[in-house]
């Protein structure tokens, strides 16, 4: 079975295959023999080499959250062709969005706007932080999809940008 | 003593303040914006009454509906808690008019601190010394940039009313300057709802350091020795410990010593902390007053003994302080590491969602003042802090390693937050070393990246946990099975019983 994964901004494809007594898992170029594996609600086990492994996950529709070694992986499920519509993988950079959900408190464009990189085209505030988007390209704002006062999801396209030829 | 107070705030600090009060046999009573209307330090008091709408401005910013309460609920007294109205002068005001013991300085000392011109010309005529630069905040482009100007650049902007970071920016050219006026305003106005800022002379690789000081109303004043808040990210401490590295017994008490003369010469009453920065060369100048109980008091607690939040409602009531200067002690080493709701892999922004899943550590020398449990929705209304994890143990390199250890079965899942961020600045050469200012965070960019050593064992065990389900009434009911098996493999049996995610 083939799973395709978005972890730290870098796409992974893993193929888990059975094996005489253990669970084969290719990662890449790398082959994994999973040997003892054990699954609760909230925590999975398993040996690799010497190696034990014991985590504890949580997942949700499109996301597994696992705590390892101190360190916290969120790893998202994702098929190539469902993924992208959203999400930072497909970001374009005439598309101005916010990878936060939240108050869009200030807009200071309108349609017809010249920008360029490094101008402020939205300021949007969440759990009492300010993130300024900038443009990133030279161009005139072709549309604008929210007003100043209004929630924002995160990786919807706020402003959009005619890059100048 | 008091018989009922009022804690006009949210999350951990909240109940905090509501054990001190279960401990001193006073009634809690809290407040709760709509948003926070399943919060978990509604559980920690005996009253709890709905203040307003999610917004700050609404509900935990809203003087009149918090006074309103206070009345209704016959308190006598407020306990603000940190950030909101903590360090307003106009609640202040509003508890006195109302015949309500505002838990913290009076009013007027507020108010006198909370000006940070002001506070400057106060602490000037002690001797205490400060930062060149705006000696009253003026309004204006054409006298920040003269000021700027004189004093040279770097030069940095700050909020009037501010702390914590909010409001402030640090300008290197005067192509800058007025856009960071601007920015640093808006921010100001939304955080604490007065836009005025002010400039002033930017110290390079400067350590942030704190003292923190009791006043009774009966002139009685001793410090608690000082806290290192130098690890800052965007200028918000995320880790403070005690004692610092870089005090030895002379500097200490040459700053505690002018700590309390800032809280004297201030006519401050209550709990207060005198910031100091230091510089390279062990100069220290006086930055700021933080009126309030700040988020890192716990690390005070644990090396002196003394319940901070306790002597604040004690000497509220007028209560004298019950000890001396010589009977204070600093013994071991405490470190506290602030739990957010945030993304580190990604520019730090805020990360608000559920909890799917938690599990908080413990073990000798561990507290955690926490304001979550799983399943809450954490609302994005707020700050991002959703726990603090304090270690003590007798020395520094056991404290970094019981607070290392912590931290890494310190388990948070569903949202994203700063646990292993802070567990990596743990493992840091210039960290364990004690050498570091608060340019830290940038410095040692490389050394606190967040490894990939173990993304293959991550990735493993994502598809094996991925292959028991695709959507979720799949996943419960294979669950279920898997719960009734410890082997799970041999359960599923047939690979059919999952299809492939691509389907």
């Amino acid at each position: 079975m083939k799973y395709n994964f978005l972890c730290l901004n870098k796409a992974y494809a893993a193929d888990v295959q059975k094996g005489e007594d253990e669970i084969i898992v290719t990662i890449g170029d790398r082959r994994f023999k999973v040997r003892e594996l054990t699954m609760h609600e909230n925590a999975i086990s398993f040996r690799i080499k010497n190696k034990n492994y014991r985590m504890p996950f949580a997942r949700d529709k499109k996301k597994i959250y696992i705590s390892l070694e101190g360190e916290y992986y969120t790893l998202e499920l994702s098929s190539g062709a469902r993924y992208g519509s959203e999400g930072p993988g497909q970001r374009k950079d005439n598309v101005i969005a916010s990878s936060m959900p939240g108050l869009l408190v200030k807009l200071p464009v309108k349609i017809g706007s010249k920008v360029k990189p490094g101008d402020t085209v939205a300021i949007v505030e969440a759990m009492k932080m300010q993130n300024e988007l900038r443009s990133p390209v030279d161009g005139i704002v072709k549309s604008v999809n929210f007003k100043e006062g209004e929630q924002v999801d995160a990786f919807v396209s706020i402003v959009e940008i005619d890059e100048s030829p | 003593m008091f018989k009922k107070i009022l804690i006009a705030n949210r999350g951990e600090i909240a109940i905090r303040v509501a054990r001190a009060c279960r401990e001193l046999g006073i009634c809690p009573v809290g407040i709760y914006s709509s948003a926070d209307e399943n919060s978990k330090h509604l559980r920690y008091m005996e009253e709890t009454y709905l203040v307003g709408d999610p917004p700050p401005q609404s509900s935990y910013l809203n003087i009149q509906a918090i006074i309103d309460l206070a009345k209704a609920s016959n308190a006598d007294a407020i306990h603000p808690g940190y950030g909101f109205l903590a360090e307003n002068p106009k609640f202040a005001r509003a508890c006195e008019d109302s015949g309500i013991i505002f838990i913290g300085p009076g009013s007027k000392a507020l108010a006198l601190v909370g000006d940070k011109v002001a506070s400057r010309n106060t602490v000037t005529k002690v001797g205490v010394p400060i930062i060149p630069g705006m000696q009253i905040a003026k309004k204006g482009y054409a006298s920040f940039k003269n000021i700027a100007a004189e004093v040279g650049y770097p030069v940095i902007v700050k909020a009037s009313m501010g702390g914590g970071g909010k409001g402030m920016r640090i300008v290197r050219t005067e192509k800058e300057l007025q856009n960071s006026i601007e920015a640093g305003q808006r921010e100001a106005k939304s955080a604490f709802g007065d836009e005025t800022v002010y400039l002033e002379k930017y110290i390079e690789r400067p350590r942030h350091i704190e003292f923190q000081v009791l006043r009774d109303k009966h002139g009685n004043t001793v410090h608690l020795f000082e806290r290192e808040c130098s690890i800052q990210r965007r200028h918000q401490k995320i880790v403070e410990e005690t004692p610092s590295t870089a005090l030895d017994v002379d500097l200490r008490q040459r700053m505690g010593e002018a700590a309390k003369r800032v809280i004297e010469a201030s006519d401050y009453t209550n709990a207060g902390t005198v910031e100091f920065l230091l510089d390279e060369t062990h100069n220290f100048y006086f930055l700021e007053v933080n009126a309030r109980v700040q988020v890192e008091h716990p690390i005070t607690e644990m090396v002196t003994g003394i319940d901070l939040v306790r002597q604040q409602i004690m000497i509220a009531a007028g209560v004298e302080i019950g000890f001396q200067q010589d009977a204070v002690e600093q013994r071991g080493h405490a470190i506290e590491a602030r739990i957010y709701a945030e993304d580190p892999e990604n520019g730090f922004l805020p990360s608000p969602g559920k909890i799917l899943y938690l599990d908080e550590p413990n073990g000798p020398g561990v507290r955690i003042d926490s304001g979550i449990f799983q399943g809450w929705d954490v609302p994005p209304h707020y700050d991002p802090i959703l726990s603090k994890l304090i270690a003590w143990a007798e020395d520094r390199e056991s404290a970094i390693n019981r607070m290392s250890d912590a931290l890494s079965y310190y388990v948070i899942l569903g949202i994203k937050t700063n646990l292993g961020y802070l567990r990596r600045i743990m493992l840091t050469p210039k960290f364990t070393a004690g050498d570091y200012h608060t340019h830290f965070i940038d410095d040692n960019e490389a050394d606190l990246r967040m490894s990939d050593d173990s993304i293959h064992a991550a990735i493993t065990a994502a598809s094996l946990i991925a292959m028991t389900g695709r959507n979720g009434e799949r996943i419960l009911r294979q669950e279920d099975e898997i719960l009734r098996s410890t082997t799970p493999w041999h359960e599923i049996g047939d690979w059919e019983v999952c299809r492939d995610i691509h389907e």
